[in-house]
C-alpha cells in the first residue's frame, strides 16, 4: 500500500469523533482534578475527607511513634568527643574548607545561569558574539567546578574527622537528601560536560534547542543542589522536624523546609549571580590587560562590560534580599537577631557597609569610565561629579557606627558612647535611606551610560526628560520623608515598616524611568559606533576591586550567619562542647576570612591561567616525525 | 527656561508622583497585615 493508500485507507476523523475525544480528555482531566482536589482541598468531600483525615492521623501517630522509637536524641557531647589530630585547629580547618567550597560553589552555580541567558540572547538576536562570550564564561567555570568538588570533599572529610558526632546527627536527619545530593552531583557533572564539550557540536536549528535545554537542565540541577545544601545549614540555625531533645520526627521535608530555608535560598540565589558576574568581570579585566591586539582588547572590554552589568543587576536587589533574611532571623529568634546586628557582630556590619559601599563605588566608576567608548558621552559627564558626591555621602551615612568603641577619656570628652550629631546616622532608618539613594543613583549612572551614545528623535524629548527628573525627585523626597519622619518621629514598628515603601519607591522609580527612557529613545539615532576597547586600564582595576570586595564580603557575612549560632551546633538542640565553642574576636575572625580570601584569589588566578593556557599552542618544529 | 516644554511637565509630573508616593505610603503604613507582621 502506498502512503497515499494508507492515508486514504484510514478512517477520517469526523467532527463528532473530535468532540468525543475532547469530551474524553475533559472527563479525564476532571477526574484527575477531583482526585487531586480531594487530596489537596479538605473541603471538597467533608465526610470522606474527615474519615480519611482520621485514618491518616492515626497512621501519622503510629509513624511518629515508630520514628520516635527509631531516632535517638541529639547527642550531649563533651570535649573528649572531638578528636584532636596533629594539633590542628579543627574549627579553622572546617571554616576555611567550607568558605572556599562556598565561594567556588557560588561561582559555578551562578555562571551557568547567566551563560544560559546570554545564549538565549545570542539565539534570539543571531549575534554570534553572545554565543562566543557565553562559551568563554562557561570555559572559565569548568576548572572552578573541579575545585568546588575537591573543596567539598575536603569539607566533608574534615567534618567527619573533626566533628564526627555532629556529622552523624545531621546525616541521620538528612540521609535521604544527602543521598539525592550525591546523585544530583553526578547528574550535574554529566550535564555540565555535555553542555561544555558539546557546545560547538550542538549548533544551529534543533541542535541549538537541545543545547539550550541542557543549559536549563544544568541550572535546574545546580539550583536544586544549592537548595539541599542550604537546608542543612539552615537546619543548624532554625531546626525543624525535631523535638526539643533533637529527636527526629522522621519528616525529612519539615527538616528541609525550616524557618530560614527560603530567606537563605533567595539571598544566596541573587548573591551568587552578582558574585559570578564579578568573578568573570575580573577574568575579562585580566584578559583585557594582557591582550596584545585591539581586537582582543575590544572583545574583553565588551565581556567586562557585560559581566559588570550582570553583577550590578543582581547587586541592586541584593540589599533587599539581605534585609528580608535579617528580618526573618529576628522573627525566628529575637536573641539571634540582636546578636546579629546589635551584639558582637554589629561591628562587622560596619565593615560590611564599607565593602558594599566599595562595590557600589567601583561598579559606578567602571560605568563612568566606560562612557568614554561613546563620542556622545560628553553631554552627560558633567553630571558624574554630582552622582559621585551623593554616592560618597550615602556611603558615609551607611558606615557611620551607632556606638563607638572608645576609651574612658574619649567617652568623657564625648559625653557618652553616641556622637551628638552623627549618632542618629548610626541607626537603620538612616542606613535604609542611604542604601536606597545609592541604588537609585547607580541606576542613574547606568541610564546615563545607556543614553551616552544615543540622540532622541521624538518631539516630546524635553517633556520626557522633565517627567523623568520629577520621578527621581519625588522618589528621593519620599525615601527621605519615610526615613526621617518614620525613622525618628514615630515608634519602632513604623520605623521598621517604613523600609517597605522605601524599597517600593526605589523599584517604582527604576522601572518607571527605564520604561520612560525606552519610549523617549524609541527610534533614536546613534552618535556613532561604540568604540569597544577605548577604556582606561584603571577601569579594569575597578573590576578586580569588585571581585575582591565581593569575596571578602561573602566571607565575613558568612561568618556572621554561622557565628550567630554561638555555642550551638544546632541552635537550642545540640550544644557545641568543643574547645572552640566560643565566639572569636572580630580581628581573629577577619584574619581567618582574609587568609581564606587570599587562598581563594590564588586559586582563581590559577583558574584564569588555565583558561589562558588552554587557548595557547606551541609549534614544536622538528620535534615530531614528519 | 522652556516653560511649556519642560517646566510645566516637570511640575505636573511632580504633583502626580508625589501624590502617588504619598498614597502608597499611606496604604502600606496603615495595612493591617503589615502592622501584624511587624508587631510579631
Amino acid at each position: 500500500m502506498t502512503d497515499k493508500g494508507m492515508i486514504t485507507g484510514m478512517k477520517k476523523p469526523c467532527l463528532s469523533d473530535i468532540r468525543f475525544l475532547k469530551t474524553k480528555v475533559f472527563l479525564a482531566l476532571l477526574a484527575l482534578a477531583v482526585i487531586f482536589g480531594a487530596i489537596t482541598f479538605p473541603g471538597f468531600d467533608q465526610a470522606g475527607v474527615m474519615a480519611a483525615e482520621q485514618g491518616a492521623a492515626d497512621q501519622e501517630v503510629a509513624a511518629d511513634a515508630a520514628a520516635t522509637a527509631t531516632y535517638a536524641p541529639a547527642p550531649k557531647l563533651t570535649a573528649a568527643d572531638y578528636p584532636s589530630i596533629a594539633g590542628i585547629n579543627s574549627r579553622v580547618v572546617v571554616w576555611i574548607f567550607a568558605q572556599l567550597h562556598l565561594w567556588f560553589a557560588a561561582f559555578v552555580l551562578a555562571v551557568p545561569i547567566f551563560v544560559f541567558i546570554i545564549e538565549v540572547i545570542g539565539m534570539k538576536t543571531r549575534d554570534k558574539r553572545y554565543d562566543d562570550m557565553a562559551y568563554e564564561f562557561i570555559k572559565v567555570s569548568i576548572t572552578g567546578y573541579s575545585l568546588t568538588a575537591i573543596l567539598g570533599g575536603g569539607l566533608a572529610f574534615s567534618l567527619i574527622l573533626f566533628y564526627p558526632h555532629l556529622f552523624t546527627y545531621l546525616s541521620t536527619i538528612f540521609s535521604e537528601s544527602m543521598f539525592y545530593y550525591a546523585l544530583l552531583f553526578f547528574a550535574e557533572s554529566a550535564v555540565l560536560y555535555i553542555y561544555y564539550y558539546g557546545w560547538h557540536w550542538l549548533q544551529g536549528g534543533f541542535k541549538k534547542w537541545v543545547h539550550l535545554s541542557l543549559g536549563l537542565t544544568l541550572n535546574a540541577v545546580g539550583t536544586t543542589l544549592m537548595l539541599l545544601a542550604n537546608a542543612w545549614l539552615t537546619f543548624m540555625m532554625s531546626p525543624a522536624g525535631v523535638d526539643a531533645a533533637g529527636v527526629f520526627s522522621g519528616d525529612a521535608w519539615a527538616a528541609i523546609h525550616n524557618f530560614l530555608w527560603n530567606p537563605i535560598n533567595i539571598h544566596r540565589f541573587v548573591a551568587n549571580i552578582a558574585y559570578g558576574g564579578s568573578i568573570v568581570g575580573a577574568y575579562a579585566a585580566f584578559k583585557f590587560l594582557t591582550a596584545n591586539t585591539p581586537q582582543l582588547r575590544a572583545h574583553y572590554d565588551w565581556m567586562g562590560y557585560n559581566a559588570n552589568f550582570i553583577a550590578i543587576c543582581a547587586l541592586l536587589p541584593l540589599p533587599f534580599a539581605g534585609y528580608y533574611l535579617a528580618a526573618e532571623i529576628y522573627a525566628y529568634s529575637q536573641q539571634m537577631g540582636i546578636t546579629l546586628m546589635g551584639g558582637i557582630f554589629a561591628w562587622l556590619f560596619i565593615i560590611q557597609a564599607v565593602l558594599i559601599g566599595t562595590l557600589f563605588l567601583s561598579a559606578n566608576y567602571y560605568l563612568w569610565c566606560g562612557m568614554g567608548r561613546s563620542d556622545g558621552a560628553g553631554r552627560y559627564t558633567k553630571y558624574i561629579k554630582y552622582i559621585a558626591i551623593v554616592l560618597v555621602a550615602a556611603f558615609l551615612v551607611w558606615f557611620t557606627p551607632h556606638t563607638l568603641v572608645l576609651t574612658n577619656e574619649e567617652l568623657k570628652a564625648l559625653g557618652g558612647p553616641h556622637h551628638k550629631i552623627l549618632g542618629p546616622l548610626g541607626i537603620m532608618p538612616a542606613k535604609n535611606t542611604a542604601v536606597n539613594i545609592m541604588i537609585l543613583f547607580t541606576a542613574l549612572s547606568f541610564m546615563f551610560y545607556r543614553r551616552a551614545n544615543k540622540v532622541a528623535t521624538v518631539s516630546w524629548v524635553n517633556a520626557g526628560n522633565a517627567i523623568q527628573v520629577a520621578l527621581f525627585t519625588a522618589g528621593i523626597a519620599n525615601i527621605l520623608l519615610l526615613g526621617i519622619y518614620h525613622g525618628y518621629f514615630t515608634n519602632t514598628v513604623y520605623k521598621v515598616a517604613a523600609s517597605i515603601p522605601q524599597v517600593l519607591t526605589t523599584l517604582i522609580v527604576i522601572v518607571g524611568s527605564i520604561t520612560l527612557d525606552s519610549f523617549i529613545y524609541k527610534g533614536a539615532t546613534e552618535v556613532g559606533p561604540l568604540k569597544w576597547g577605548r577604556i582606561p586600564e584603571r577601569a579594569q582595576y575597578a573590576l578586580f576591586l569588585l571581585a575582591v570586595s565581593f569575596t571578602w564580603l561573602m566571607g565575613l557575612m558568612g561568618y556572621i550567619r554561622s557565628g550567630i549560632r554561638q555555642h550551638w551546633h544546632v541552635v537550642d538542640i545540640m550544644r557545641d562542647a568543643s574547645p572552640d565553642a566560643f565566639t572569636p574576636t572580630l580581628g581573629y575572625a577577619a584574619n581567618v576570612v582574609s587568609v581564606a580570601a587570599i587562598l581563594f584569589m590564588a586559586m582563581v588566578m590559577f583558574v584564569f591561567w588555565i583558561a589562558q593556557v588552554s587557548g595557547q599552542k606551541t609549534l614544536p618544529t622538528g620535534y615530531w616525525k614528519e | 527656561m522652556d516653560i511649556k516644554g519642560s517646566f510645566i511637565p516637570f511640575l505636573g509630573a511632580m504633583v502626580v508622583c508625589c501624590g502617588l508616593f504619598l498614597a502608597l505610603d499611606a496604604v502600606l503604613m496603615n495595612m493591617q497585615g503589615l502592622s501584624l507582621v511587624f508587631h510579631q
